[in-house]
């Protein structure tokens, strides 16, 4: 059961880094991170004025196209965009999948798809893990802050947050529910297999 | 009196559901999109020959576009046309109707379901007050759609069932109401049967008692024999095609690398490990956050601009009304319902392509408010000091007002402006020059667009039976079977086809087309006059009606 715990969790966490390695993308994180700001969500945007104007100009009343239509909305829109991805577990088990950012991201799978069940009952029990709540508000926190910019890459900053979730999952899960472990071990190891291979393949077309 | 306020709070939020969803009903959204058009219009057929726009006698599933449309939306506007007549208003009423009808439904359902539990008369009427602001559920209460009247039946369907635990013979309304929601829309043909299975699972015991057996038993053969037509038509190749182009296993695929033929290709695109994934990643893109708290549905007609399923300042309440869910074990009946609901109500949507589909998963609106409206009183009662609850209590207000703001700005303003196109807008104007026109003369409108005739047959109120009579596209023992379609359709002196140019500039007749079928450079060019423009509310051409010149005169 160690041994298999042990497997669990390095097939659970090995694929980001994997992925960041064979896409040479570790190379960009201290770049991006030097440039974070600059490509912040308060970055000027050429079109922006054109789209708020355009919807102000609809209101019969220009206070209330003012208040629903202004450069604050729309920086908090790009603020929400990237906050929202960031709290997706389609991002993180899925690679962005069904809804993929075009262009400014690398949309990776970052972790096995079966792992999810491990972070979820993580979570579940976040009550049992030591300094479970503060890591979860550290992840909150580090969200907002990397939801100011484009977080692509620079993101991995979240993975051993997440990494000690599953981890934690795993555990529990084991102690707990040694059965359903047994279970989903046996499916992760199966359907991570195609998507390790992919991780390699994937890359040349 | 006491006892009457709850009543009286959910008559005024009721009152609040029924304006939002009133105003302005029949033209916003403008336009009427071409499956609406051909709702109304097959039950104007119905109305007025007993039969479809095929001459079918009271179909069990509508042909229509071969698309086998289900019945009950259309024959619950056939009663409608006599009174409001053939317009979008009438279209769009019976989903209003039902709409407004679930928000007191879903209030006496949390209240059954919790019994007497303190939690039961907040909880409810915070749900019901939420639901009225939805802009999920506003959006579909506001224009023809199927999967809002199947929700209400099966949540009629549920309340009965469990009033059924104490009056036996319930059982087989609750039976017939299944088979309503069951008949109403495709997604409820996979979540009907499971919730119903969960039901029983859960309530066997009782289900199985003595006295209530002869009642489960009328029931189940009452259902299985209504059910029949319906599951009949499923057996059909019309279903079968359309369940086809839509579900995710019938093709390649998503992520398979058709250029990878390596050593590993068998378990690089091994298809069981695709589908699985596919499925998944679509499964949980319905709880994202993400989906439904920002992007929202990537169609224009099921979104509103700049607005997601739900506020945003809802999304901390989803996250601990989930966490709650999950460890309150006091919720009892009702927490099971939930947790039923929120699992089943992605399945259809998540067997099929679009990557979040509002319409598919219509039912999920449902137990997300309750996560919500549980996180927000469970964090209420989290407050202690009473000066922080006074404080709670007025940005809640200040919350919902500006909710209600901003989902009349993004329904009424924005979406009317970027969204007319997509809700076929221009039709009703195109129709009211045409009348104008010289009858004399032929006309013809091009069909480039999609299924435009059902629009000219709506908006002209064109009589049934002659249209039956010019108009053959199968024999009526084919129809539930062949696909064939009749891409020409012949309206009076309207012929719905594609523009042939060179015949058609050869003989005097007027043309109709959108901009891109009739453009500028082809006016000029072919010598055509341009009898009018109809523009989007956003100023760019949407329709243009033009004369032909076969024999112009050389300047």
């Amino acid at each position: 059961m160690k041994y298999l715990t042990t497997i669990v969790i390095f097939i659970s966490l090995a694929l980001w880094p994997l992925s960041l390695l064979l896409t040479n993308g570790y190379r960009d994180i201290p770049r991006d991170f030097a440039n974070y700001f600059r490509h912040s969500i308060l970055a000027p945007d050429q079109e922006a004025p054109l789209i708020i104007n355009t919807k102000r100009s609809l209101y019969p009343n220009d206070f209330v196209g003012r208040f629903f239509n202004n450069k604050a909305t729309f920086v908090w829109g790009r603020f929400k965009a990237n906050f929202f991805a960031l709290t997706d577990p389609n991002n993180y088990f899925f690679g962005f999948h069904p809804r993929e950012i075009v262009r400014e991201n690398l949309n990776l799978d970052k972790f096995p798809f079966i792992s999810i069940i491990f972070l979820l009952y993580g979570l579940y029990r976040l009550n049992l893990l030591k300094r479970g709540r503060g890591l979860l508000l550290l992840f909150v926190v580090l969200a907002c802050l990397l939801s100011l910019a484009n977080f692509d890459k620079v993101d991995f900053i979240l993975y051993p947050v997440l990494a000690v979730f599953i981890i934690h999952g795993t555990r529990r899960m084991r102690t707990e529910k040694p059965k359903l472990f047994v279970a989903v071990a046996i499916f992760l190891v199966i359907f991570s297999s195609p998507q390790y291979l992919r991780a390699f393949v994937n890359l040349h077309p | 009196m006491k006892k009457f306020i709850p009543l009286i709070l959910l008559l005024l939020i009721t009152a609040l559901g029924f304006i939002i969803r009133f105003y302005r009903l029949g033209q916003a959204p403008a336009g009427l999109y071409l499956d609406e058009a051909a709702q109304g219009y097959n039950a104007y057929s119905i109305l007025k020959t007993g039969r479809d726009e095929f001459g079918k006698f009271f179909p069990v599933v509508f042909r229509s576009f071969a698309d086998f449309k289900t019945p009950i939306y259309i024959y619950l506007i056939v009663p409608l046309i006599p009174i409001f007549g053939l317009t979008p208003f009438t279209v769009r009423l019976p989903s209003f109707i039902f709409s407004v009808l679930t928000l007191p439904l879903v209030y006496f359902l949390i209240r059954r379901l919790l019994n007497r539990a303190k939690i039961a008369t907040p909880l409810a009427l915070l749900t019901v007050l939420l639901l009225a602001i939805s802009p999920w559920h506003t959006l579909f209460a506001r224009a023809d759609f199927e999967a809002n009247i199947a929700l209400f039946f099966l949540l009629l369907a549920i309340y009965v069932f469990y009033s059924a635990l104490k009056r036996p013979s319930l059982l087989i309304l609750s039976a017939f109401f299944f088979v309503v929601a069951f008949s109403a829309y495709h997604a409820e043909r996979i979540i009907v049967p499971l919730i119903l299975l969960l039901l029983f699972i859960r309530h066997y015991r009782t289900l199985l008692a003595t006295h209530q057996r002869p009642f489960l038993l009328a029931g189940l053969i009452l259902g299985f024999l209504l059910s029949l037509p319906t599951l009949f038509v499923m057996a059909t190749p019309g279903w079968a095609a359309r369940a086809t182009t839509l579900n995710i296993f019938a093709s390649n695929p998503s992520g398979y690398l058709a250029w990878y033929h390596g050593p590993a290709s068998t378990l690089v695109n091994a298809s069981w490990y695709l589908w699985v994934k596919e499925f998944f990643a679509l499964y949980f893109s319905y709880l994202s956050p993400r989906n439904l708290f920002f992007l929202g549905d990537s169609n224009p007609r099921t979104a509103y601009p700049d607005l997601a399923p739900f506020f945003t300042w809802q999304f901390p309440l989803y996250l601990f009304g989930l966490y709650r869910l999950v460890k309150d074990t006091s919720l009892r009946e009702l927490r099971f319902l939930i947790l039923a609901l929120l699992l089943i109500s992605p399945l259809p949507a998540a067997m099929t392509r679009d990557p979040f589909s509002t319409i598919r998963a219509l039912p999920l609106v449902i137990p997300l408010t309750l996560i919500i409206t549980l996180g927000l009183i469970r964090s209420y009662q989290s407050l202690k000091p009473a000066g922080q609850r006074t404080l709670i209590r007025i940005g809640f207000v200040g919350v919902i007002i500006y909710s209600l703001f901003n989902l009349g700005s993004s329904a009424f303003v924005l979406n009317e402006y970027f969204n007319a196109k997509n809700w076929d807008y221009g039709w009703r104007q195109v129709v009211e020059v045409l009348n104008r026109l010289d009858p004399k003369l032929p006309l013809v409108v091009d069909s480039a667009s999609g299924e435009i005739y059902s629009e000219i047959l709506f908006f002209s109120r064109f009589s049934p039976l002659q249209y039956q009579e010019k108009n053959f596209e199968v024999p009526l023992d084919e129809y539930y079977q062949n696909l064939q379609r009749n891409p020409i359709k012949t309206i009076g002196n309207i012929t719905v086809r594609g523009i042939a140019w060179k015949p058609d500039l050869a003989k005097e007749q007027y043309l109709v087309g959108d901009h891109l079928a009739i453009s500028v450079e082809q006016i000029e060019n072919n010598h055509l006059t341009l009898i009018k423009e109809i523009n989007y509310p956003d100023g760019t051409p949407a329709f243009r009606i033009v004369k032909t010149n076969p024999n112009p005169t050389s300047e």
